[in-house]
């Protein structure tokens, strides 16, 4: 029982969100929502000793057979596993939760198997700094309003594509579906929908001049 | 004799403990090796006596050249081996025993002479027990003629029938059925080299051409492997193995090659290895399936079904040779109320892993269920949530609170963390002071505890929503 909509994460890329603690619910609420929405396989890499994820509390995110979860007991397992992951193409989404932050090589080697792959890479952990991710969200919720939905702030922090978005979502508690509300924040395009598009870093090739580039832009 | 009694005469007396399984694993081996002889090999390890090995002989002697022949063929193998053995051959298994056991080393009797030539041996030849035994030496009957010799009635009615039948066995009088090793050939094969090799490269290739010869072999017998070993004897005369597993019983050669390629770095070569063997140590039967890239027969596989099913096997092979088979693992619902046991966690190796669909939850459940952490607070609260607590060292005012959701334990099952008794569940919406964001929690308290006990902490967070 999910249904589509955002927030949408670009094929073949890795993002970052941020969370604060182990097993941060938040963080793991948008990771659910964007495995929901892209549908597939999800490779859920946890490691052993965080908090369980809880397949009954993700009713209306993503339906818990569709995801593998791998418990892995030191870091270096769990990146291998998510490069290995989303380099095979046999899963749509990789979810990598950390308790270390990634580093610049890490993520730059994540990043290259999810271009090979064409899977989503979401990892999952603490503010990694400069690394090679597509975008980073921080998550959290706000004090809920009048109903009992619990409500979701899901704030781009970083977007190499253009400006950062700023969304807000609640989820009924009965049902824990989703609803996006109106989100705030100057972002010329709220969904970002996929598809192929120019842009001059997240390019797979990655090796365009910026003249290749700004002729690109004139004729578009 | 006691071991302290054999020790007192010999000071340095080694010791070893009786390993019967292991004893047990060895004659099956020997079995093995000695179906080489006759298809009908047959093992009796009885507890307390050394193992008898039994080759039904019959119309398999002439291909050895005789009788005689044979029994030096197989004296010389299992010498070769450094064992010990006593034989002897005769119509039947009881007279071929008595005449291993207690007649001279390599007895023969000719057809029809095995009464003449176990007569004279002791009545313990018979395999009879001890205490039967010592009666029948103390009443005269030394031997088995003497055994014989007595009218049957008073035997069995004296020393019991199966001292009767022991004795019409080994006579062949009554029928004497053996019940013979199956004839499994383990999925296994093996490449001596002419000269010993080293590199990973080489180990790999060698490993090829055995997957070619293995994989041909299982698909014949319609098997596919789910655990294969790969052993290395060094020209040292050193050894070493190494093993993977498969998701899904498989016999594709490029796969399983894969899958070893991470493994053969760990093998150590020493001065160079000079054969190897593969062995298929878990078989399971797999149907021959029609090989279409891009038709894909069951369309509405969830997984994708086809080439991307396969796909996923292969990679989750490839992870959880790395971080194990029990660290992969698919979720089903559980038919239990009690939130950490409301839900399975199955080896995605599993062949029944995955669900039928997940049951709508009664009533909301936290996305991270946390071993429940106390709340502490200054005012000790009883039927609603306390208004202030502290969580995580965090002072929190609760905002909202939903509840209670009763959940009481299972009597049937004695889990330590519940014997607090039943436990109200609430949903509650913290906020810290100064602070914009919420949390949601799932916290309880344990009402059946008796308030005087520890008033101040029965209450616990046990899940996070946000």
């Amino acid at each position: 029982m999910t249904e589509r909509g955002g927030p949408y994460l670009r094929d073949g890329r890795m993002h970052e969100v941020v969370a604060g603690e182990a097993g941060d619910a938040a963080a793991r609420v948008f990771a659910a929502r964007v495995a929901g929405g892209r549908g597939g396989v999800c490779l859920w890499i946890a490691g052993a000793r965080m908090p369980p994820l809880c397949p009954h509390g993700l009713a209306g995110l993503v339906d818990p057979d569709a995801l593998i979860v791998v418990e892995v007991a030191a870091p270096l397992d769990g990146l291998w596993t998510a490069e290995e992951g989303l380099r095979s193409g046999a899963v749509g989404m990789v979810v990598l939760e950390s308790e270390r932050p990634l580093d610049l090589l890490q993520s730059r080697r994540l990043q290259l198997a999810a271009e090979a792959g064409g899977a989503t890479g979401l990892f999952l952990g603490p503010d990694s700094g400069n690394t090679a991710a597509e975008t980073r969200w921080q998550c959290r919720a706000l004090p809920a309003t009048g109903s009992r939905a619990i409500r979701f702030d899901w704030r781009q922090v970083k977007n190499r594509r253009g400006p950062s978005i700023h969304r807000e979502a609640q989820r009924d508690e009965a049902t824990g579906r989703m609803h996006m509300v109106a989100a705030s924040g100057g972002g010329a395009s709220l969904e970002e929908r996929p598809g192929p598009g120019p842009s001059l870093r997240g390019d797979s090739r990655g090796r365009r001049t910026l003249d290749a580039l700004l002729a690109e832009r004139g004729g578009a | 004799m006691a071991l302290a009694d054999a020790r007192a005469i010999l000071p340095n007396l080694g010791m070893a403990a009786q390993d019967t399984e292991r004893d047990e694993a060895f004659l099956r081996a020997l079995g093995r090796w000695a179906q080489r002889f006759t298809p009908s090999v047959a093992i009796e390890a009885r507890a307390g006596s050394d193992g008898t090995l039994i080759l039904n002989a019959g119309g398999c002697a002439h291909l050895f050249g005789g009788e005689i022949r044979m029994l030096c063929e197989i004296g010389d193998g299992l010498a070769r081996f450094g064992l010990t053995t006593r034989m002897g051959l005769a119509d039947t298994r009881g007279g071929a025993v008595a005449l291993a056991r207690f007649g001279e080393a390599g007895r023969i009797a000719p057809p029809g002479g095995t009464r003449q030539m176990i007569e004279p041996l002791p009545v313990a030849a018979l395999g009879l027990e001890a205490g039967r035994c010592a009666d029948l030496v103390r009443l005269g009957m030394r031997t088995i003629h003497d055994l014989a010799a007595l009218p049957r009635a008073s035997v069995a009615k004296r020393f019991g029938v199966e001292t009767l039948r022991l004795l019409d066995r080994a006579l062949g009088v009554e029928a004497d059925p053996l019940a013979p090793l199956a004839q499994t050939a383990p999925h296994a094969v093996r490449m001596s080299l002419p000269e010993p090799i080293g590199t990973t490269g080489a180990v790999a290739g060698i490993l090829d051409a055995l997957l070619a010869r293995l994989c041909a072999r299982l698909e014949r017998e319609g098997l596919g492997a789910r655990h294969l070993d790969l052993s290395i004897r060094r020209a040292d005369g050193g050894s070493d193995r190494t093993g993977v597993g498969l998701m899904r019983p498989g016999r594709d050669a490029r796969t399983i090659a894969d899958l070893f390629a991470r493994k053969l770095d760990d093998l150590d070569a020493g001065f160079g290895i000079d054969s190897l063997r593969l062995h298929a140590t878990r078989v399971e039967p797999l149907a021959a399936a029609q090989i279409a890239p891009g038709s894909d027969p069951q369309g509405s596989d969830p997984q994708g079904g086809g080439a991307k099913g396969e796909k996923l096997d292969a990679l989750l092979g490839r992870i959880a040779n790395r971080v194990g088979f029990d660290a992969v693992i698919r979720l089903a619902p559980a038919e239990s109320h009690i939130p950490e046991r409301s839900w399975l966690r199955f080896s995605a190796a599993h062949p029944e892993a995955g669900s039928d669909g997940w049951p709508v939850p009664r009533a909301p459940r936290p996305v991270t269920i946390l071993t429940p952490e106390a709340l502490t607070m200054e005012v000790a609260a009883t039927r609603r949530p306390p208004a202030r607590f502290v969580w995580r060292r965090q002072l929190f005012e609760t905002v909202r609170a939903t509840g209670p959701e009763r959940i009481t334990p299972e009597w049937w099952l004695d889990d330590p963390a519940w014997r607090t008794g039943l436990r109200d569940y609430w949903r509650i919406e913290a906020v810290r002071p100064a602070a914009s964001c919420a949390r949601r929690l799932w916290v309880y308290h344990t009402p059946e505890v008796p308030p005087e006990s520890s008033a101040l902490s029965r209450w616990y967070v046990h899940g996070v929503f946000a």
